[in-house]
């Protein structure tokens, strides 16, 4: 069972792996807007990255109703609940 | 009616003064009245098959809903009543080429076709919930400030306005004016001064020089913007008017430094329904093949994005270019950012800018032709060299119309430009009343002794 | 928060507001509109037995509307069209040559374009008039327009153009609102005097014949007076010609091929006589050889004359007012020229 601050963690460097930018540092409140090359164009490429790194699967609507990381870490947590 | 006409400013003036006599009750019918009335002025059969379209996403609604327990069923009347739609705009859009015949494409209809598989989308995903007063839900298909050429509404914002219909406040109505007032100087004194000139290069492809063909293919995304953000104004201005905030459709587009980016900013109200409801679904479908999926993702979207335009190769193309460019500017980003650190910020960001433009203006080559061998054509015969004088070059545009509109898109840039930094039109209002009412005589006079009245087709009224 | 229902007095308020201040600043220009309407500058909105203004009327709707007036009481069944350079032919000179009893007029528009004069015969035949001559008096600037120009002066009366009164009378509204029409024309209301600097305005009197539209050219009068002198002290109008003979590009392409062949179809459906005129103009720049073979080539041979480049029409600066116009007596001239082969030829 992992913390907020672990998947926050593993989130950073999923995302600094797929955005190919080493100097990211995600928080909670941080959305696509405050993300260089975070986009709706990668948004799928992160959600699928993210999805093999924890094991889990989202499906379309719960992506769209992510509105920043934070929302991605309760979702993830969610997900991997037993 | 075209926006710009003696029936159209009765008709506007004449709804305006009835709403506000009659009081909250009677407004939503006056509005409808007045829509039909529009719809209905060009052509009884463009009312009815509007209507019907929208009845038929009305009822649609509220079956998608109501089976809302039971997933498979949903599915059936979700998908069906889209197939529906679509099959009722296509059908309309090539019953000419197949049939022979001239058929009447009705007018709006890609647009309210649009809206309406956006309504149901977002009542089958729960998002929205089925509309069940009938008035509403035909005022918001049919209103006849954004029923020409958009923008495209989104339930959550034009809809749930309708349902209220807030009278508008005082400064609601200033602003309204005076965005209307701007979107005719657009019109009138930029894109009507270009228009005729552009369009006579691109119906004699043939016979204009090389030079002439270049001109003209560098001038069209100006005219282009200045005729559809013009019609855009005024269609959020008038709406304004009666107390309704319509989405925005442009933002600076020609600041863009990719094509990405161009698209967020050019047709927005467009650009965001296909990201919305063709590209997300559709990239979530394919996310488990990486980058294969985001491009196969983007290049249905945006030939989807071309089609919507008008049936034929040439639109197909037009979307395939945009997509093709914004998959190599995926993939080149990196590169790309080691050129910008190279060559500096500011550089880097005028050429991506040129750029951009560049790329658009050679995508519209594509979007005017009226076949592929014609676009190939045109571009294969650009050219640098000048034959005979700076005639030529100016395609044939008068002097007088130069100075006029390259006056005028000076003048709009800068606007602009402060309109990023914090509305203008809203700073206008603090300034003193003698220096505002000395600006309105100004521009309407300047208008209405410069504008080029006569040339009144919309480009886009056309879809 | 759920705005109360307002009542219509409170939200009627906010519209009233607007609805006021707009007619506060629409005030000026309905002050233009309602002087426009009154006054009529250009003629337009009412009909005159006479066209004779101040103001320098658009010629098109003057001769139209000049036709409109007398084509009931004269049988009009000859036509001069073409440029301003329709000038040197008057009517009765015209007729001379034609059959007894043939009335012509002059439908002229200043810049005339070939559109324009196609726009004309067509207005003509939907009028049921009779097309039995036609003189065409061009130069190769005409013949390269194949679409009307914009602007006050190439504005052509609705029932030619098929424009709505309501678009025309709009473009004549902005000509009149414009300021360097607008000032001169107030001015002139107000002190009775026009000075040679406004624009727009004509100082000269009549400057046409209100049956025929014939132009009345003040000039003439002048040389009249001045003899000699009139061309002496005018060196401005009469710039040196070149030594060579220049020819000009040609002007006829696909556009204007297409035209012509238009113009010649519908004449050749009413077997009007045509008689096609290239201006002898002063600068004697002479018609492409191209362009005189095509124009053979639609209308026939023995019905386009070329006057232009270096001869003895062009060589005597006496022909002319100034550069751009000749005078009848050149025109008298051109016609014996042109009609000479009929009149030599046929016993009358």
């Amino acid at each position: 069972m992992k913390t907020t601050a672990e998947i926050l963690e593993a989130l950073n460097g999923i995302f600094r792996h797929v955005l190919k930018n080493e100097s990211l540092n995600l928080t909670e409140t941080t959305t696509a807007h405050d993300v260089d090359g975070w986009d709706s164009l990668t948004n799928m490429l992160l959600i699928s990255e993210v999805e093999k790194a924890f094991g889990v699967r989202f499906n379309f609507r719960e992506i769209v109703k992510m509105k920043n990381v934070g929302d991605l870490c309760a979702a993830i947590a969610n997900k991997m609940k037993p | 009616m075209s926006f710009i006409s003696t029936e159209f400013a009765c008709l506007f003036v004449l709804c305006f003064a009835v709403c506000y006599l009659v009081g909250q009750r009677f407004r939503k019918a006056v509005l409808l009245a007045s829509s039909c009335i529009f719809i209905g002025y060009f052509h009884v059969g463009f009312l009815l098959v509007a209507v019907a379209v929208a009845l038929f996403a009305y009822g649609a609604g509220i079956l998608i809903e109501k089976t809302a327990d039971r997933p498979g069923r949903q599915q059936v009347a979700f998908w069906g009543a889209c197939l529906c739609l679509v099959l009722c705009w296509t059908g309309f859009r090539y019953a000419g080429k197949l049939t022979g015949t001239s058929v009447l494409f009705p007018l709006g209809i890609s647009f309210y076709t649009f809206q309406a598989l956006a309504y149901l989308t977002e009542v089958y995903w729960g998002e929205e919930k089925a509309e069940r007063n009938v008035t509403d839900f035909l005022l918001y298909m049919l209103l006849f400030l954004k029923f020409l050429s958009g923008p495209i509404e989104r339930p959550g914002n034009l809809l749930a306005q309708v349902k209220e219909l807030r009278p508008a406040t005082y400064p609601m109505m200033t602003y309204g004016a005076k965005l209307i007032l701007v979107g005719l100087i657009k019109k009138l004194m930029i894109a009507d001064h270009l228009g005729p000139y552009i369009d006579h290069v691109f119906a004699s492809v043939h016979e204009a020089s090389g030079v002439q063909l270049l001109m003209a293919a560098l001038l069209y995304p100006v005219e282009l913007y200045a005729d559809f953000s013009g019609y855009t104004d005024m269609a959020v201005g008038g709406a304004l008017l009666f107390g309704l905030r319509l989405s925005p459709n442009f933002d600076r587009p020609f600041t863009s430094q990719t094509t990405a980016e161009f698209w967020r900013r050019w047709h927005i109200s467009l650009s965001s329904w296909v990201r919305d409801y063709l590209y997300l679904p559709l990239a979530s479908v394919v996310r488990g093949w990486g980058q294969w999926g985001i491009a196969g993702s983007l290049l249905v979207t945006f030939v989807a994005l071309g089609v919507w335009h008008g049936a034929g190769w040439t639109f197909v193309v037009y979307g395939l270019i945009q997509g093709i460019v914004i998959v190599w500017e995926q993939r080149t980003a990196k590169a790309r950012n080691t050129l910008r650190d190279r060559l500096g910020n500011r550089l880097f960001t005028l050429l991506s800018q040129v750029r951009t433009y560049l790329v658009f203006a050679l995508s519209l080559i594509f979007f005017k032709a009226q076949t592929l061998e014609e676009a190939f054509y045109y571009i294969g015969h650009l050219s640098f060299r000048v034959h005979s004088s700076w005639k030529e070059v100016s395609i044939g545009i008068p002097d007088r119309s130069c100075i006029v509109a390259g006056a005028t898109l000076l003048l709009l840039l800068v606007y602009e430009h402060f309109m990023a930094r914090g509305d203008v039109l809203q700073r206008l209002e603090r300034q003193p009343a003698a220096l505002r009412w000395a600006l309105y005589y100004l521009f309407v006079f300047v208008l209405f002794a410069y504008g080029k009245f006569g040339t009144e087709n919309f480009i886009y009224l056309q879809f | 928060m759920k705005q109360p229902n307002t009542p219509p007095l409170q939200s009627g308020s906010a519209a009233r507001k607007l609805v006021l201040k707009a007619l506060l600043l629409l005030l000026p220009f309905a002050g233009i509109v309602v002087l426009y309407f009154h006054d009529d500058p250009f003629m337009t909105l009412r009909r005159y037995p006479v066209y004779d203004s101040a103001v320098m009327l658009n010629e098109e709707m003057v001769g139209w509307n000049i036709y409109r007036n007398n084509r009931d009481s004269i049988p009009f069944n000859s036509f001069i069209l073409g440029n301003s350079c329709t000038m040197a032919f008057p009517c009765r000179m015209w007729e001379q040559h034609l059959a007894p009893g043939d009335r012509a007029i002059r439908l002229f528009g200043n810049g005339e374009s070939m559109r324009a004069i196609y726009l004309k015969l067509q207005a003509l035949e939907r009028d049921s008039a009779e097309l039995k001559n036609v003189l065409l008096v061009l130069d190769g600037t005409s013949l390269s327009r194949s679409q009307v120009q914009s602007g006050y002066s190439f504005l052509l009366p609705p029932e030619v153009s098929g424009q709505s009164l309501v678009g025309v009378q709009l473009k004549l509204l902005q000509t009149f609102a414009l300021p360097n029409f607008l000032f001169a024309y107030l001015r002139y209301r107000m002190t009775g005097t026009i000075s040679s600097s406004m624009k727009y305005m004509n100082p000269y009197g009549r400057i046409r014949n209100p049956q025929n539209n014939d132009a009345l050219n003040p000039r003439e009068r002048l040389i009249d007076e001045q003899q000699e002198a009139y061309w002496r002290d005018r060196p401005k109008e009469f710039p040196p010609r070149p030594e060579q003979e220049v020819v000009a590009a040609p002007v006829i392409g696909d556009e204007q091929a297409q035209l012509l062949r238009q113009i010649a179809a519908l004449l050749h459906r009413h077997r009007t006589k045509v008689r096609l005129i290239i201006s002898p103009d002063y600068d004697q720049l002479k018609l492409n050889p191209a362009d005189k073979a095509a124009l053979d080539h639609l209308f026939g041979r023995g019905v386009v004359f070329d006057f232009s480049g270096i001869n003895a029409y062009t060589a005597d600066y006496h022909n002319y007012y100034e550069r751009g116009h000749y005078r009848p007596i050149l025109g008298e001239r051109l016609l014996q020229a042109v009609y000479e082969e009929d009149e030599g030829g046929k016993s009358r």
